[in-house]
């Protein structure tokens, strides 16, 4: 239930800091010429119809009623709802947010299992030096990096139109691999930390001597008694990366020119796009909301002491 | 009886001389006059029709998308890039050639009355609307209405000197005017590329708004599919009155804004055919790549990069103002913005032939280089002269523009008066959206980037930057800088209501004049409008003119590949 308090008080922080950003949304729509060319009464009926007009409360009332009725208002400047946005752009940046956490199990546990296993080895410093790189190397830096490279070998175009897997999926692929891998590399690098932590921290508890004085294979030590106990730290921590890769995806969108929501954003913000920020905002805080209560319901799933009244 | 055939042959043959002669010196003279009526039928036809291939999908790259659709209202190119192809104008002007006359479109030809202010316009017949219905006199009464006298809670951006439009039968329309205009003046304002017509019918049901109306009829060479987000798409108009046109099938527009790397690297990856509003890198790269042509259109527009408010003090005289415009080395403010754009070149306040060219000012005082001392020794004086011997102790709110080159420009126009004038000033810089509300509200002392949109129409652009709204009697819209010149307004109303192209003329270089005397705002400058596109897009100008925006409808180009 704590949820609709957090959610309230971020739509009252993304509404104040909406309102006290400069710029005219007359300007957006009409064009810096249109909005010269008004007359004083035009410009009062225009903002009168956007609802520029009512009282701060009134407008934020109604911003809070058409969220709830799934009205996430529109762009002033390309004329698109919010909604539309969502629906066409939203699954490229899911699909990256999704592929990336993938990659970052698929890679980040593997080494951080290795690494845990082998402390102090040459493969745990190498690992330990990789996992720390792309934990400090910036996603938007390194993504301009490899689209650098892309354009230099690949002759790579970044897409100016979205790709659907259901419509090609081949053409999918290579869309979204690029932002997938640098931030899943990034990713990565966290859960490599992570498991290794949790698991060198584990592997010295007491039923994990008795495990291994019990005759258990090695193998079944580590993923039925030590894994288990080591992963709930992870799973935190990939839950908030599916948040951060929403977020994250912004600048790495940018970056390789790929038309997902954080691309979206980006120009709503240059533009002024208000409404489009605003929503996009608020629909980030609610995913973020979301997958955080879904991933504490997932805790009791993982380790049966943890229960909720 | 030979000696007579031979003396009349001789006298023949002068006769053919002197009117091959006077053919040559009058021919091109008469083609460049306006075009007066003419003859029915015309059908535009791409340059070299007869290689034409028809087919294929055009991709371009737009600016937009647009945010919302009413044609009338809008100022964006947005708007018109998209949309101009959906529909026809009542006369245009001449796509393949912009120094070529006006040329008929929905008109087929058109009368004059002898006194200039009534227009008889003789419709095309057989003409249908994309959803089925006749096209007729009413329903460019109605457009025409819609433009001229909007309903009141509705924008119009056109300015069109009609007093009325009256439906002489089915096909036969008359504008008459409610301001003397020469006959090339009203009739290009006419073709302006926003004066779409659209239905009588539409136009009643929506009342006149159709800013939410994507698809509001048009009688256009395509007809609108569909848009996304990304794209908005058209294909060809197999009912179009036109037999020859258009010669392609599909118009993918895909939004890629204007002067972004990534519309850079879309036309030059080859993800689309023609791409507008290029940054100068990669227009130069067009330019340059031998399968890729490129071309700048100019601006119709009056702008400067300094504007001054001509009602606050000290700024209310103009000797304050010329002081402060010849501390300005105005050759190095046009270095300083031809660094982020090209096309930008310093200018006079009038367009030639009624302002001076930028080759021509550049040899004189106060540009040329030579004669620099002796501007700031002037500008040095002038201040003297107004009061201000040793500088001025108000700080001045100078409001610029969020922009590289605007701060840059900023920049330098601060240091140079404070170093030779004493006059300080605060920069204070401002997004775009809000520059509206400064320059309308007029809290500034100084403002950057002090623009006013044109057409085809100098008069009116004059009026709208430096003069007053003859309907309101008060300042006109973008006379942002509160210039009053009662000289100059009488002079104006004269410039606009001329016939007499030579005394017209020197109305012109009159007003020029004043301008440049009374110095309402500082380093004038005329800017262009890249392109670029592969070689198998066919059928484009070869130069640019200064009316880009009347030429989207596309149903003059045709692919080879």
């Amino acid at each position: 239930l704590l949820l609709i308090p957090t959610v309230l008080g971020v739509t009252i922080i993304i509404f104040t800091a909406m309102r006290l950003l400069p710029g005219d949304p007359l300007v957006a729509i009409f064009g810096l010429e249109g909005a010269r060319r008004m007359t004083p009464e035009q410009r009062a009926n225009l903002e009168q119809a956007l609802g520029l007009r009512d009282p701060v409360v009134v407008q934020y009332g109604k911003w809070l009623r058409d969220i709830a009725t799934g009205e996430f208002g529109k762009s002033l400047l390309r004329g698109d709802s919010v909604t539309q946005f969502v629906l066409r752009r939203g699954p490229i940046t899911l699909e990256i947010a999704v592929l990336a956490t993938l990659l970052s199990w698929l890679v980040g546990f593997p080494v951080g299992i290795i690494s845990a296993l082998r402390p102090n080895s040459r493969t745990d410093y190498a690992s330990r030096i990789f996992s720390i790189l792309f934990v400090a190397i910036p996603g938007f830096w390194l993504g301009l990096v490899v689209v650098l490279a892309l354009i230099l070998w690949f002759d790579y175009k970044a897409p100016i139109l979205p790709v659907y897997p259901w419509e090609n999926l081949q053409k999918n692929i290579e869309m979204v691999a690029g932002p997938a891998l640098v931030m899943g590399l990034g990713f990565a690098g966290f859960v490599a930390r992570m498991v290794r932590s949790s698991l060198v921290e584990v592997l010295h508890e007491d039923y994990v001597r008795t495990a291994r004085a019990k005759g258990l294979h090695e193998q079944v030590v580590i993923v039925r008694h030590t894994l288990r106990n080591a992963i709930l730290p992870v799973i935190t921590w990939s839950s908030l990366f599916l948040g951060v890769a929403l977020g994250g995806s912004v600048a790495i969108e940018k970056a390789f020119g790929v038309p997902g929501l954080g691309l979206t954003m980006i120009d709503a913000i240059l533009d002024r796009d208000l409404p489009v920020v605003q929503n996009l905002v608020m629909l980030y805080t609610i995913v973020f909301v979301v997958v955080n209560l879904i991933t504490d319901m997932s805790y009791a799933w993982l380790d049966p002491r943890i229960r909720y009244d | 009886m030979k000696r007579r055939l031979l003396r009349t042959f001789r006298i023949l043959g002068l006769v053919v001389v002197v009117v091959l002669a006077l053919a040559i010196v009058v021919g091109p003279a008469a083609a460049a006059a306006p075009a007066a009526q003419p003859s029915e039928p015309f059908y535009l036809k791409a340059i070299d029709h007869d290689k034409a291939k028809r087919g294929g999908t055009l991709r371009l790259a737009a600016h937009g998308p647009p945010s919302m659709f009413d044609m009338y209202a809008s100022g964006t190119i947005a708007n018109v890039g998209a949309q101009a192809p959906m529909y026809d104008l009542l006369v245009r002007q001449d796509p393949r050639d912009p120094k070529l006359p006006i040329i008929p479109s929905l008109a087929t030809n058109w009368t004059i009355s002898p006194d200039g202010m009534t227009y008889t316009f003789h419709l095309r017949r057989g003409v249908k609307f994309h959803d089925g219905t006749d096209f007729g006199a009413e329903d460019v009464k109605a457009t025409f209405d819609r433009i001229v006298f909007p309903p009141a809670n509705l924008l119009s951006l056109r300015i069109l000197p009609i007093k009325e439009t009256v439906v002489l039968d089915r096909y036969t329309v008359q504008m008459k005017l409610s301001e003397p205009r020469d006959s090339y003046t009203f009739l290009a304002s006419l073709a302006g590329g926003w004066n779409v017509i659209t239905s009588k019918k539409a136009l009643d049901q929506y009342k006149g708004d159709l800013k939410q109306v994507d698809n509001f009829p048009g009688t256009g060479p395509f007809m609108y599919k569909s848009r996304t987000t990304e794209s908005w798409e058209l294909v060809r108009n197999p009912n179009y009155w036109n037999p020859h046109a258009p010669y392609v099938d599909r118009i993918v527009h895909v939004w890629l804004k204007a002067w972004t790397p990534e519309l850079a690297a879309a036309l030059l990856g080859g993800q689309v055919d023609w791409g507008m509003w290029l940054d100068p890198s990669a227009y130069q790269k067009a330019k340059a790549s031998s399968n890729m042509s490129g071309l700048v259109w100019l601006a119709p527009n009056l702008s400067s990069w300094i504007g001054f408010n001509n009602d606050r003090e000290p700024l209310n005289d103009n000797r304050v103002r010329r002081a402060l415009h010849l501390a300005l080395d105005q050759d190095a403010l046009n270095k300083i913005t031809q660094q982020f754009d090209p096309t930008v070149q310093m200018a006079d306040y009038l367009p030639p032939p009624y302002g001076k060219s930028y080759e021509e000012l550049m040899k004189e005082y106060p540009y040329a280089s030579a004669t620099r001392e002796k501007a700031i020794a002037d500008a040095k004086k002038l201040m003297a002269d107004a009061g201000y011997p040793s500088g001025i102790a108000k700080t001045f709110n100078f409001v610029v523009r969020e922009s590289p080159q605007n701060r840059q420009l900023a920049a330098y126009a601060q240091a140079e008066w404070e170093r030779l004038l004493g006059v300080k000033t605060r920069l204070e810089v401002v997004q775009v959206s809000a520059m509206v509300d400064r320059q309308v509200a007029g809290t500034f002392d100084m403002i950057s980037h002090c623009s006013c949109l044109g057409g085809a129409d100098l008069s009116a652009t004059i009026r709208m930057c430096y003069s007053i709204n003859k309907a309101t009697g008060k300042k006109s819209d973008n006379n942002f800088t509160n210039f009053k010149n009662a000289e100059f307004d009488k002079l104006l109303d004269q410039f606009s209501s001329e016939m007499n192209a030579e005394r017209k003329l020197q109305l012109g270089r009159q007003l020029n004049q004043i301008l440049n005397n009374e110095m309402p705002n500082s380093a004038m400058y005329a800017n262009g409008r890249a392109y670029g596109w592969y070689n198998y897009v066919k059928g484009l100008p070869k130069t640019g003119g200064n009316s880009d925006y009347n030429t989207y409808q596309w149903d003059y180009v045709w692919l080879d590949k």
